[in-house]
């Protein structure tokens, strides 16, 4: 039923049979994104000093922290797709949503990939089920759901309308793991605005060394924002070309 | 022999970090590139099936 009153829709596209031209924007946001990545590597290697009890694996900091908060923007970018995929029914707000899902899952899995290789010298551990790291999993573990539930669902419809509702319901899963540290006294993992918990192993201070706190917020505004737009405006781009895709498939087999 | 509050040599986990950053970033990348040429070839596929439907 869905196919049937995306006809017109489609039938309007197959004349689109080359590729949108890349916007300016897109291209000036990509370069500067690129450049800003490689400042963010100089500020982290070499413009912070080196923690004189972690060694340089505390350098790995500088991406775990704003990767986690890089995703954070995406799954926010889902949200507001889902709500107003759900109010208007636009196609565009569910292919928001769905790259926020893509790219935020990825940054997840920076977040958690680094985070384990930092534990290993400091905690003496790959990994532990303390509640920070066990809600950061779940957390990543949702939004891979979110992806396979979504490919299983066949109905155009009811698939952007029940991953419009798991994207908004998602989001309780990263507010969760943003706020454990602040509500369960036992988890080791350290705090680096405000104190950390009393249990917090590996713990730094951002004045103690020079250079942490510029660098810090330096790639936070690089992997928090600069990388997580630029990756959804691609992602944007590719869904919107499969679309065209799929509409121009359906025109050949009508003919 | 070593001070006991020396720092730590922890280079190897640094660079196992950036090398995770690296192939998780570039996997989502390469992931889109492949993507797009794939439906790139499905558009010229469909073009040598149906030339009029381009028209």
């Amino acid at each position: 039923m869905s196919a049937v009153s995306n006809m017109p829709r489609m039938s309007a596209e197959t004349s689109q049979t080359k590729t949108r031209p890349i916007p300016l924007g897109l291209k000036i946001l990509t370069i500067v994104t690129v450049l800003a990545v490689a400042f963010g590597l100089y500020m982290a290697l070499i413009y912070a000093g080196t923690d004189t009890l972690q060694g340089v694996v505390q350098r790995i900091f500088y991406f775990h922290m704003p990767s986690f908060f890089g995703a954070f923007t995406a799954f926010i970018a889902t949200v507001i797709g889902g709500v107003q995929y759900l109010r208007t029914r636009n196609l565009k707000w569910d292919t928001l949503a769905l790259a926020g899902v893509e790219i935020g899952l990825a940054l997840s899995l920076v977040n958690l990939a680094t985070g384990s290789i930092w534990a290993r010298p400091i905690w003496n551990t790959w990994w532990t089920w303390d509640p920070r790291l066990t809600s950061a999993a779940i957390m990543a573990l949702t939004y891979a759901a979110y992806l396979m539930l979504r490919n299983g669902i066949e109905n155009p419809e009811q698939r952007r309308r029940f991953a419009a509702i798991f994207g908004i319901l998602a989001i309780t899963t990263v507010i969760a793991t943003l706020l454990i540290i602040r509500i369960r006294p036992d988890t080791i993992h350290p705090a680096v605005i405000g104190a950390s918990p009393q249990n917090a192993q590996g713990t730094f201070e951002l004045a103690a060394t020079p250079g942490v706190t510029a660098a810090l917020l330096t790639n936070l505004l690089i992997w928090a924002l600069l990388v997580p737009i630029t990756l959804m405006w691609w992602r944007i781009r590719l869904q919107n070309l499969t679309d065209r895709v799929e509409a121009l498939k359906m025109a050949v087999l009508d003919r | 022999m070593m001070p006991e509050n020396a720092t730590p040599d922890t280079m190897s986990y640094l660079i196992l970090g950036l090398a995770a950053v690296t192939v998780i970033v570039g996997a989502l990348v390469a992931s889109m590139l492949l993507r797009y040429r794939s439906l790139r070839r499905d558009i010229e596929t469909l073009r040598e099936i149906q030339p009029d439907a381009f028209e």
